[in-house]
């Protein structure tokens, strides 16, 4: 009964939403304070409370492992941990479908508890953002339904990929969600906003939070997962230009591009189309990611399992997000107004240079990405774009955007002048560290793109800290300390992970060696000895357990895994981590050498300055939080209050219980 | 089913309540508006449900089902039923060293022998037990195709010390043996093995015969076979060979305390077509080893095979 009251659930939440983008639309043509608009706002309150008790009754009948539900069984097993019974929720398509859809719900009720403060803007993008999720519940209820049943049900179930049975799988695709679905805010206000004509000022401070959060959520989510990637996949990489990593990251350049071009757009109205523009499609390249993952399209280890038929849907879905927001965009993208012009030595125009480097980057990571598809509709010969298409063509713009990065801060808006910036960066000051950086990678023999990429990092985390130090005088509020703060992290942030991406990129080779225990071998100067290799078996899998200790002081224990139920082995890397950098290593089965003795196939490897890339996403995360935060707290810039008191003065009064929320 | 009808319809209901609510405070059509919407969201929401509902369904949650099973006859239930009736009595009971080694022979059945034996490794750290080691050593020369590994043989030494009459181990460790060329110590084993055996128990006659065949194998001393005929014309073969058997006698008359060597004389005789030459070397071999019954009962499982008369020496 659990399981058909859960489709009950999903089957209601799709009509509420439905009701939510009707009812808000007529609230939004009456001004956005009548019944029909709180309606709406109510249709939203039923659709996350519906959504989230059938996401609850999923993780209930994942812990009562009901087998009768054919994504508990494909996904589930009873000797399962309880964290993995829990996270397997959300680690197939259907569940982590749900979820989406769940979070799109939750975003709508944001926008209509705390959305546009004007409310005539926040009931359009309250019924843009029932739209949306409409199509998504929809889709769920008729294509993707976790609680479609299988009669008879099998009396134990297939087990959860062992490679997502992994404590940080279970946080990283609920921050990777907030982060893809958090864009359909922006989507929803920027679409809304074409609707009403607002102004590009008053749409750019309405939509700004929730890019920013979104983005902030987004960087969080990749960074878990570039982490998970590292550790769990057992060959140290990160990042591997990878279809499902370029799908994610697609939208979080796009996101980095919106959140500072709305910065322009609502303190200079600069770029007013532009930042519309970018909030419309960072969102659609969002369901892209959405339609590369779960359709079957492209192959990779990050891949949902393959159904043509879903992808049919998400790419109707795209189709009307997509025709929608364009068709909007062309019809209204006059009414967003015109910004005040700007010199070339403007803080805008940096901000506006750095955004197309990072649209330009997402375009060259799209076509990357689609190439093989094309080929593949075209019936060519088959290829696959790699991280040597990626790295030649998309790794020099973000080398780029990041040097240009820490100029625009010591610049002014409007007039510009680069003479006080520069002087104010001391800019040799600023070359000292780049050259230390370079030098060093140079001394131990780095790849170019590896030495300009350190000397970037330098150069950024070189301009962050005097951002800090100069501006913080000249910040007197809490509200400005908290941006600045916000600011100069997050560039700290980026200046860190060019560093580590750096360093990584110019590691010694990996050494693969048969070690019997006792033996040893040698790797950036740190001896390793397998002293002995143990079982270790965990509730649902058995392990080999080898202890390597290295330099004869600390231990590293990396296991071999194999899953019977899912019938998979896994290799759990031992990570030895100083200030240095990780010494990486995983053990592999037990053969017997030429020489007759039995020993373990052990990969090493040195990652020097890894954990650079962690800081700098904390950095960035953090970063982005302290600038929400400030732009809560802190309210619009003078020049769009004046103009939001205008439009306020125009509409009505702001209704009860309409939520006192800042956008 | 009525219940869960009752639970749809109250939330349906309740959803539309609270859907029109900020409509009908309003009078006029926007009430007509609210009440119409409540309507269509809860009628929608059956009607969305219906496409795919499945309301007669019960749930099956695991832990139910199993306490059905468990009243079960397990003969009357389903492999796959049957296999997690096991899973669940050695969840239940993980120091119950039967139900875990049952498990882990169904296991091995139905090739899932990493699984097999580290449930026998479980097994064996709780207590030490020769069926459970002959189970794993066998267990793990399934899983490497009929090698005897070095764990398998350690698993079949440590049986074999833990109960020397139990006749797997010691017939496994007399294959590792004579794998290993070493005749004397395979017969020493397998004829101890018969030794021990009633003379009416199935497996002794199954273990008989198949040592008597492997011991009277001619051994090549690890040359090629092929080598030692190579451009020979047939009667230089024939000539050869038969050279080689009446060493053999030859050597079997100075040093008579060889089983194998007797099951290979005799084997080789008949293969010279001489029955009676064959009758009489295992007739001389019983009569050295007339103090040895496992030695005996190999010898007469070769006589056996060859209906052979028993003969005195």
């Amino acid at each position: 009964m659990i399981a058909e009251i859960g489709r009950f659930l999903i089957a209601l939440a799709f009509i509420a939403c439905l009701a939510q983008t009707l009812l808000a639309w007529r609230g939004a043509d009456q001004g956005g304070r009548s019944g029909a608009a709180r309606a709406g706002a109510a249709a939203a309150e039923i659709a996350v409370i519906a959504a989230g008790l059938a996401f609850l009754l999923l993780i209930i009948s994942f812990l009562r492992s009901d087998f009768s539900i054919a994504y508990v069984a494909s996904h589930s097993h009873v000797d399962k941990p309880l964290i993995y019974k829990i996270s397997g929720a959300w680690g197939g398509h259907e569940g982590s479908m749900l979820l989406w859809c769940w979070i799109l719900a939750l975003f709508g009720l944001g926008l209509a508890r705390i959305g546009p403060k004007d409310l005539a803007l926040r009931s359009r993008a309250v019924s843009f953002q029932g739209l949306l999720s409409t199509l998504f519940f929809a889709f769920l209820a008729f294509a993707s339904n976790p609680f479609e049943r299988i009669l008879p049900a099998p009396i134990q179930g297939a087990d959860l990929n062992p490679i997502l049975q992994d404590p940080l799988l279970a946080i990283h695709p609920p921050m990777l969600y907030v982060g893809y679905v958090g864009l359909s805010a922006a989507f929803a206000i920027a679409a809304a906003g074409l609707v009403q004509r607002s102004g590009g000022r008053a749409l750019a401070s309405a939509l700004r939070p929730w890019a920013l959060g979104a983005w902030a959520s987004l960087t969080a989510g990749i960074a878990l997962g570039a982490w998970w990637a590292y550790y769990e996949l057992g060959w140290g990489g990160w990042w591997f230009w990878d279809p499902v990593e370029n799908a994610s990251f697609m939208p979080w350049l796009l996101g980095a591009a919106l959140i500072h071009s709305a910065i322009a757009t609502e303190k200079r109205g600069a770029f007013p189309g532009w930042t519309v523009f970018l909030a419309l499609i960072a969102y659609i390249l969002s369901i892209l990611g959405a339609f590369l993952v779960r359709s079957g399209v492209i192959t990779s280890v990050h891949a949902f399992a393959l159904d043509p038929e879903r992808g049919v849907w998400i790419l109707g879905m795209l189709g009307v997000s997509a025709v929608a927001g364009f068709f909007l965009f062309a019809l209204r993208a006059g009414s967003l107004g015109e910004g005040d012009g700007f010199e070339p030595t403007s803080r805008e125009a940096f901000i506006g240079a750095n955004n197309l480097l990072l649209a330009v980057t997402a375009g060259v990571v799209l076509i990357g990405t689609l190439y093989p598809l094309f080929v593949d509709i075209m019936g060519w010969p088959m290829i696959s774009v790699g991280p040597p298409y990626f790295d030649a063509s998309a790794t020099p713009l973000l080398i780029l955007a990041a040097a240009l990065m820490p100029l625009a801060p010591f610049l002014p808006w409007a007039n510009g002048g680069a003479k006080p910036g520069l002087k104010q960066m001391r800019a040799a000051l600023l070359l000292l560290p780049v050259a230390g950086v370079v030098i060093a990678f140079v001394w131990f023999g780095a790849p170019v793109m590896a030495v300009a990429a350190g000397g970037v990092g330098a150069w950024a985390l070189a301009g962050a800290a005097m951002d800090a130090r100069i501006h913080w005088q000249t910040a007197k509020s809490r509200t400005a300390r908290l941006a600045l703060s916000g600011r100069a992290l997050a560039h700290a942030g980026v200046g860190f992970i060019a560093l580590g991406g750096a360093a990584d990129a110019s590691r010694p080779a990996d050494i693969h060696r048969a070690l019997a225990p006792g033996e040893s071998m040698t790797i950036a100067g740190r001896t390793l000895t397998l002293e002995d290799v143990r079982r270790a078996d965990g509730p649902n899998f058995m392990a080999d357990r080898a202890t390597i200790r290295v330099d004869g002081r600390s231990t590293v224990r990396p296991e071999r895994r194999f899953y019977p139920a899912a019938n998979q082995t896994t290799r759990e890397v031992g990570l030895g981590s100083d200030v240095r950098g990780d010494i990486y290593l995983s053990i592999g089965e037990a053969r017997t050498r030429e020489d007759g003795v039995m020993a373990y196939e052990v990969r090493a490897a040195f990652h020097p300055l890894v954990w650079m890339l962690g800081l700098g996403a904390f950095l960035v995360v953090t970063g982005g939080g302290l600038a929400l935060c400030a732009r809560v707290t802190g309210g619009v810039p003078a020049k769009v209050k004046v103009k939001v008191k205008r439009e306020s003065a125009e509409a009505p009064e702001t209704p009860a219980g309409a939520g006192s929320g800042q956008a | 089913m009525i219940v869960f009808t009752l639970i749809c319809v109250a939330l349906g209901a309740l959803a539309a309540i609270w859907l029109a609510r900020p409509l009908l405070g309003e009078g006029g059509p926007a009430r007509m508006v609210g009440l119409g919407a409540g309507a269509v969201l809860a009628i929608g929401a059956l009607a969305a449900y219906a496409v795919n509902g499945m309301p007669d369904a019960p749930g099956a949650p695991y832990e139910p089902r199993m306490a059905a099973l468990r009243d079960v006859d397990p003969a009357t239930l389903s492999p796959a039923e049957q296999e997690e009736w096991l899973r669940d009595v050695v969840r239940r009971e993980p120091a119950d060293l039967d139900s875990r080694r049952l498990l882990a022979r169904y296991l091995a059945s139905t090739d899932r022998h990493l699984e097999a034996i580290a449930h026998l490794e479980q097994a064996l750290r709780l207590r030490t037990d020769a069926r459970l080691l002959t189970d794993l050593g066998q267990i793990i020369m399934e899983l490497n195709e009929g090698v005897m590994t070095p764990e398998a043989r350690r698993a079949f030494r440590a049986a074999h010390d833990e109960d020397p009459a139990r006749p797997e181990a010691a017939y496994f460790l007399g294959a590792a043996a004579y794998e290993d060329g070493d005749r004397n110590t395979a017969a020493a084993y397998w004829g101890g093995i018969l030794a021990r055996l009633e003379a009416d128990d199935p497996n002794r006659m199954l273990i008989a015969s198949r040592a008597a065949d492997l011991l009277s194998r001619p051994s090549m001393g690890g040359g090629d076979p092929a080598a030692l005929t190579e451009g020979a014309e047939r009667p230089d073969i024939e000539a050869m060979i038969a050279g080689m058997i009446d060493g053999l006698e030859q050597r079997l008359d100075d040093d008579p305390h060889d089983v194998s060597g007797w099951l290979t004389l005799a084997r080789a005789r008949m293969m010279q077509d001489d029955p009676a030459s064959a009758a009489r070397a295992l007739a001389r071999g019983r009569a050295v080893f007339s103090e040895d019954p496992g030695a005996r009962a190999l010898l007469g499982a070769l006589g056996d095979a060859f209906e052979l008369e028993e003969t005195d020496a």
